[in-house]
């Protein structure tokens, strides 16, 4: 074969490369001059690009796919035993392919603006559109040097690769995981993008925000769900039996899902009240640098030290770039201050917008106090040349209070109305939560939670989710009086016609749902550990669990030992098997849980040593763990919530004004 | 309550020319500390099995059979060399390697290469075209790795007569570091 996958990717991204500079330029001259053939030209520009880093990512799976190891990152993640999925997945199994799977989604992104974007707005959409060409641009440009190219050639061409990261090919969530991480990462570029072109223009409405709301909202989503994801595949694959370390690269990915959360709050009081304009240009901007600082603390060997070999010329490339996003933005907001003035004031202390207020700046003291734990370590070593990490323990003390204040804001915020509150309105709306917020503490004491934490994450729990309720309750009452619905049309109608509402409140159900299961799994989990000889029983909690057999088996790729468990509790019984798994080229086996899960518990199991020899014992470490699983329900609940929101209430799709007549209204008012 | 309290609401809202130099300036900061991190070789940290023992070692050789130990090479300098061949740098690094060898094979130090993560076969191939004749063992399941503290391959470990580890390289090494090493236990009394 002469022509190689190497070849076809390092080609293709070549040439998107041209065609993203050219995107610049057609983009910068469609802005300029209002030229709808400059903006044909960016269309077609973004198209092209879009379809040679699609044949790229291809052909890096193809090389993936056939094990060709003469690509220097086939023979590094990849082996000949690897399993086609897994194979596949490799794509994102390390640097070089995230950056390319990175570029793919901003490609993606940049087209759809676009092709859709450029619709409505032609002029703050087509600048934005040159700032998102440009970023393309700099993403092709790390994975055409040596920085970061997938397609670089292996000196020599080995037998056999290296495989893939034993922990990335143990559980299919590893396919899941990244992409809705890098999907949420990326497309917030473009309410970013759209932020600097308001801000180039000098528009100070809140059109750019208006026009990304929908960007922003499934950003934010996709995020939360690649971090729920994220904790799964933890507590599914590593076996400590816990979801969430506090570890630099899943910091890195809460901070601007804290950011984000706190725009499409704040969004509202703009929108509102026209307040708050400066903040929130700050939130986009801050969310968006935060993707590409946890990106940076992640890939550039600066705070992870285990990965060594991680250690790239990409770092300094995403510092420069990082500042370089950083000297624009607040360049461009000083430049700009005078017309970013609010028009008004906030109200009353007991009004919604303030209660948004307080709530984002909770939130972004919790953003401040995870970038201050990420970067402690870094901090006292430039200062004091000491080497120290930052444990969980600090983390917790200090999420925790922010956390239980924002689950009581979460209740008290819908309830409020704009402006301020009258005391009857207080009593009103706030007397059935109370009384639930009073049963959930009752609840969490009368099933042995103790502490203040846990019970009062149960509280505020019942608290949020009775407001949510009482909200629904009244919205379809009053549909059934205004129209005559039946009940079950009436909820339709309301989800459907007031989404971005009752979709937040079906958020809030969820966050609620997972602060339960946080509090419940942390407080209430019981752990027994005992060695056992085949048919040898143990007690945890409610359940019996004996060990069967230990046996062996030989895979392709892979030799497990497993334990054959039978579990019998409330709920049944089950078996489990749990194991530890050897590769060939892993210097330690991996271990993988057993886990039956259940509404009322999870029974973890762990092979913590065996006998290798005769095979004659095992020690299994028992964990059951209350509530869990509704940590993924809670995220599930999140994600339905975030699609109701951004699903398009149904009367304004009729509405179709030629999107030039109303850029040329809009600059006559 | 219902009226606008706008002495309160002033307190929340970050203008003027303080917060605009505070928020650069912390952003300034954020920047420095993050430089100031590539100061730092992240190659560097751990090195605490420097000057300590070598953890003992007796595995089997990739080619023949036998094993070889690490306490019957008490007396001599050693150099345990941990490679792989899908390892980019190992291949990179075989060269210098080889000609070290050549240079010392017939005086009292010892060049041990050690197949880290890695099959048996592979490793066979790997030496049998790129040569080498020291003794090569193979990792038991990486225990030699873990107790050395090894990163990834290919690492490398000097080794004086009493069995303490004197120094360590990361990554690819050339000749002249080889024999700058070998050359500087030698010479140190035992």
């Amino acid at each position: 074969m002469s022509i190689g996958w190497a070849d076809i990717g390092a080609g293709a991204l070549r040439a998107a490369l041209l065609f993203a500079l050219g995107g610049i330029v057609a983009a910068a001259f469609a802005a300029r001059y209002r030229d709808v053939r400059g903006l044909r030209s960016a269309r077609w520009c973004a198209l092209v690009a879009f379809a040679l880093v699609v044949l790229a990512d291809a052909a890096m799976i193809g090389a993936l796919v056939t094990h060709d190891f003469r690509l220097a990152y086939v023979a590094g993640n990849n082996a000949r035993e690897t399993p086609l999925f897994y194979s596949v997945i490799s794509l994102w199994a390390a640097l070089e392919g995230s950056i390319l799977l990175w570029t793919l989604v901003l490609a993606g992104a940049t087209t759809f603006v676009a092709w859709r974007g450029t619709r409505a707005l032609p002029r703050l959409a087509t600048t934005a559109l040159g700032i998102l060409f440009a970023m393309l641009a700099f993403f092709l440009l790390l994975v055409t040097t040596p920085a970061a190219d997938p397609f670089v050639a292996s000196p020599f061409v080995p037998e056999n690769g290296r495989g893939p990261n034993p922990l990335l090919q143990n559980n299919p969530l590893m396919a899941l995981h990244p992409p809705l991480l890098y999907l949420g990462y990326v497309l917030f570029s473009v309410p970013f993008a759209y932020a600097i072109a308001s801000l180039i223009l000098g528009e100070g409405g809140d059109r750019w925000l208006v026009a990304t709301r929908r960007y922003a909202l499934v950003s934010w989503a996709l995020l939360g769900s690649g971090i729920v994801a994220g904790a799964w595949w933890s507590y599914a694959v590593l076996g400590w039996g816990g979801y969430w370390a506090w570890d630099p690269v899943e910091n890195a990915a809460i901070m601007p899902w804290l950011t984000a959360t706190a725009y499409l709050h704040s969004v509202m009081v703009e929108e509102k009240r026209r307040l708050l304009r400066t903040w929130n240009l700050a939130l986009v901007i801050a969310t968006f640098a935060l993707t590409i600082l946890g990106t940076f603390l992640t890939r550039s060997g600066i705070v992870n030290s285990v990965h060594a070999f991680s250690l790239s010329a990409i770092g300094p490339l995403l510092l420069g770039y990082l500042v370089a996003i950083l000297v624009v933005s607040c360049g461009l907001m000083l430049w700009r201050s005078r017309e970013l003035a609010d028009g008004g004031s906030l109200g009353a202390p007991l009004s919604r917008e303030a209660i948004f207020l307080f709530q984002n700046v909770l939130f972004v003291a919790a953003t401040v106090t995870v970038l201050l734990g990420t970067l402690y370590p870094l901090i006292a070593e430039a200062l004091g040349g000491v080497q120290l990490s930052i444990g969980a323990p600090y983390f917790d003390r200090v999420q925790v209070p922010i956390g239980l204040a924002l689950l009581f804001l979460m209740g008290v915020g819908p309830q409020l109305p704009w402006h301020g509150a009258s005391r009857a309105t207080l009593e009103r709306q706030f007397a059935a939560p109370a009384l639930a917020a009073a049963a959930g503490a009752a609840l969490a004491l009368g099933s042995g939670m103790r502490g203040a934490a846990p019970v009062l994450t149960y509280a505020l729990a019942a608290f949020v989710a009775a407001t949510v309720v009482q909200e629904v309750v009244r919205g379809v009452r009053a549909r059934r009086v205004l129209h005559g619905e039946p009940a079950a049309h009436a909820l339709a109608a309301l989800f459907r016609r007031s989404g971005r509402r009752y979709g937040g409140y079906v958020v809030h159900l969820g966050i609620a749902l997972i602060a339960v299961a946080i509090a419940a799994s942390q407080a209430g989990a019981v752990e027994v550990e005992r060695t056992l000889s085949p048919g040898g029983a143990m007690q945890v909690g409610q359940h019996e669990i004996r060990l069967d057999a230990l046996s062996e088996v030989q895979e392709p790729q892979r030799r497990r030992v497993i334990a054959d468990l039978w579990v019998a509790g409330p709920g049944g019984e089950t078996r489990l098997s749990p194991s530890f798994a050897f590769y060939p080229n892993a210097t330690q086996p991996v271990g993988s849980p057993g886990i039956s899960a259940g509404p009322a518990d999870d029974v973890y199991a762990i092979l913590a040593a065996y006998d290798a020899r005769g095979k004659a014992w095992a020690t299994i470490r028992v964990r059951v763990i209350p509530l869990v699983s509704w940590l993924w329900v809670g995220g599930l609940v999140i994600g339905v919530g975030a699609v109701i929101a951004a699903l398009p209430p149904p009367r304004r799709r009729e509405v179709h004004l030629p999107a030039i007549a109303a850029e040329a209204a809009a600059g006559a008012e | 309550m219902t009226t606008p309290n706008v002495a309160a609401s002033r307190r929340f809202t970050l203008t003027g020319r303080t917060a605009n130099l505070l928020v650069i300036a912390v952003l300034v900061g954020l920047i420095v500390v993050l430089a100031l991190g590539f100061r730092r070789d992240p190659r560097d940290i751990r090195t605490a099995v420097v000057g300590k023992e070598a953890p003992a070692f007796r595995l089997e050789r990739l080619e023949g059979t036998g094993t070889v130990a690490l306490e019957e090479l008490r007396g001599k300098v050693v150099v345990v060399n941990f490679f792989a061949s899908w390892c980019v740098p190992c291949r990179e690094e075989h060269p210098a390697l080889v000609r070290a060898w050549e240079r010392y094979r017939t005086s009292d130090v010892v060049l041990v290469g050690i197949l880290f993560q890695d099959s048996v076969e592979s490793g066979r191939d790997f030496v049998r075209r790129l040569g080498g004749t020291w003794p090569t063992v193979v990792d038991d399941r990486g225990r030699t790795a873990l107790g050395f503290g090894v990163f990834g391959p290919p690492e490398t470990f000097f080794i004086g007569r009493d069995g303490v580890i004197e120094g360590r390289h990361i990554g690819p090494i050339d000749e002249d570091t080889l024999v700058r090493g070998i050359e500087t236990l030698r010479r140190k009394p035992s």
